[in-house]
């Protein structure tokens, strides 16, 4: 049995490939947006609440976690021979209520998905984050994010996030323009942003079809991911999410709150992380097929 | 692998590292040579510099080839996604290549095909990134400047109150350390690896590439681009680029994707 997840990168500093995942604070453990709505925090010029700055993950660290197997459920990858030798924990849950309201053809899918997760004969059963696609909300956050959450940047009429893992960013407009056309499929999705109170508020579609996590749990063409980036204390930012999408699911579901807390290193940097430059994955998981024939 | 507080003991230590040496390169005192004209009605903001927030793209052949070349079929693609023909962006038309180098770049050329790191859909440097046929937006604050490429979401951090960290470093994209000359916005890019082209006809560069680059804001709509590129160990002497950048218009108009390894490996 193999186990590739070789990612490389010709940065001498920027170690890439290391996702790390661990517990997150269960919802309800935490201040709520509510109980902190009122406070008054520090503001842009253009009069924002002032979320700029780089941020760090205060879930607690396990060291070297490789991140097969990674479920946001927790649920479902006992059976990884990772986690069966002790050398993957299982994964907290990021999901209230713990289960995807998947309808019955979804849930199907997401198994078949899990049973070829560890021997994947089919490129659909390849996680494309290991293909260093970008992953979109919430997920960027979520698992990318979770190592390194973003750098955040606010300008008159937007928010800028800017993560290291694969140089990913999202442009937020604040101006209350629509999304873009619904044909046009994106994998970081279209996102725009409100603020209410001391909430940024990130609508996001146009999201092209892909996973949550690296264990097959998956969204269709219809995505809608309401983000809610809560401003708590001037150096604590609180995450949730309300996902729906009805080709998949029977209902919305939501993503735990995730905890943020300002980073305050001084000369603190991002590196540059590049990923498919060096990405080998393919050409180990699929020897001599098509795909492991792109130059690279 | 490493932790994450390993990772981050890492870059503590690099920065103290940085700050210790006070690792200032020397910066290619090319003159500005296009300052905002006295007309440029551009919004100001807080900082009182030029604004150059927005959406911008080049329009000409430059991606093709940096120098002038006529209109031309390129190995492998049907004739109607040849090369559109263009004059040069470099000033002068030459590039001074030491004598191996321009055997290499030759080379290079001959090879173009699958060469080209473009073709591997890996980050193409500067200041190639820019004059892709694809569009940018410049977020701009006053200590730092980011730039999002539509290109395989290429980013670059310009940092406008620090100096280049001590290397040796090698980036895709290098590092960038901007000042303002006035009204024009100076960009200082080293550490680069030596795999990245300028163009898809071979022209190439070590990892001792300089980069400096000028955005002057000639009015709302235009900023002149101009690019000093100096190499010791592939060129005679630095050389010039320049170009102009056009404001993307449009009332929609945003970054969309140009993910180019997920298209080929979507099939």
């Amino acid at each position: 049995m193999r186990h590739h997840y070789v990612y490389s990168t010709s940065a001498l500093v920027a170690v890439v490939g290391i996702v790390w995942l661990a517990s997150v604070p269960a919802a309800g453990q935490v201040p709520t947006a509510a109980t902190k709505a009122t406070w008054d925090p520090p503001r842009t010029p253009d009069g924002q609440p002032d979320i700029q700055g780089y941020w760090a993950n205060l879930r607690p660290l396990e060291g070297n976690l490789p991140f097969f197997g990674y479920s946001i459920t927790g649920e479902g990858i006992e059976a990884h021979d990772l986690v069966a030798s002790g050398r993957v924990r299982r994964y907290a849950n990021m999901v209230v209520g713990g289960k995807l309201p998947y309808q019955p053809w979804a849930l199907a899918k997401r198994e078949e998905y899990l049973a070829n997760h560890n021997t994947p004969k089919k490129l659909e059963y390849v996680d494309t984050r290991l293909r260093c696609f970008l992953t979109g909300p919430p997920r960027l956050l979520l698992d990318s994010g979770s190592a390194e959450p973003p750098q955040i940047f606010q300008m008159p009429g937007y928010v800028l996030m800017l993560y290291e893992w694969n140089h990913g960013y999202q442009i937020i407009p604040l101006d209350g323009s629509p999304h873009v056309e619904a044909d046009i499929k994106l994998y970081q999705g279209d996102s725009r942003g409100r603020w209410e109170g001391n909430t940024l508020v990130i609508d996001v579609t146009n999201m092209k079809p892909g996973w949550f996590d690296n264990s097959g749990n998956f969204f269709g063409s219809s995505l809608h991911v309401v983000e809610r980036w809560t401003l708590v204390d001037r150096d604590t930012l609180h995450y949730e999410a309300t996902v729906e999408d009805p080709t998949v699911f029977t209902s919305p579901w939501r993503v735990a709150v995730f905890t943020m807390t300002r980073r305050k290193e001084p000369g603190y940097e991002q590196l540059e992380a590049p990923c498919h430059e060096g990405n080998h994955t393919i050409e180990h998981v699929f020897p001599g097929s098509w795909v492991s024939t792109v130059p690279r | 692998m490493r932790t994450h507080s390993e990772r981050g003991f890492e870059l503590r230590a690099w920065f103290l590292a940085a700050l210790a040496a006070v690792a200032v390169l020397p910066l290619a005192g090319m003159p500005a040579v296009s300052q905002a004209s006295e007309q440029a009605s551009s919004p100001r903001p807080r900082d009182r510099k030029p604004d150059l927030s927005g959406i911008w793209q080049v329009v000409n052949s430059a991606h093709w080839d940096l120098q002038a070349h006529p209109g031309r079929l390129f190995p492998g693609l049907p004739p109607r996604f040849g090369v559109s023909a263009g004059q040069s962006v470099v000033e002068g038309n030459e590039i001074p290549y030491q004598p191996w180098a321009l055997k290499k770049k030759q080379e290079n050329y001959a090879n173009r095909q699958t060469a080209d790191p473009e073709a591997s859909c890996f980050l193409p440097g500067v200041p190639r990134i820019t004059y892709m046929p694809y569009p940018f937006q410049i977020f701009q604050t006053p200590k730092q400047i980011t730039i999002a490429y539509e290109f395989v979401h290429a980013e670059r951090n310009i940092y406008l109150d620090s100096p280049h960290p001590k290397g040796p470093l090698e980036f895709w994209m290098g590092d960038s350390r901007g000042r303002w000359e006035g009204e024009t916005l100076v960009v200082d890019v080293v550490y680069f690896n030596d795999r990245t082209w300028f163009d898809r006809a071979g022209n190439f560069h070590s990892e001792e590439l300089h980069v400096v680059e000028r955005y002057s804001l000639v009015d709302r709509d235009h900023i002149n681009y101009e690019v000093t590129i100096e190499d010791p160990k592939v060129f005679t002497r630095p050389w010039k680029i320049s170009m102009p950048l056009y404001r993307r218009v449009e009332p929609k108009v945003q970054l969309l994707e140009f993910e180019c390894h997920a298209y080929a490996d979507e099939g």
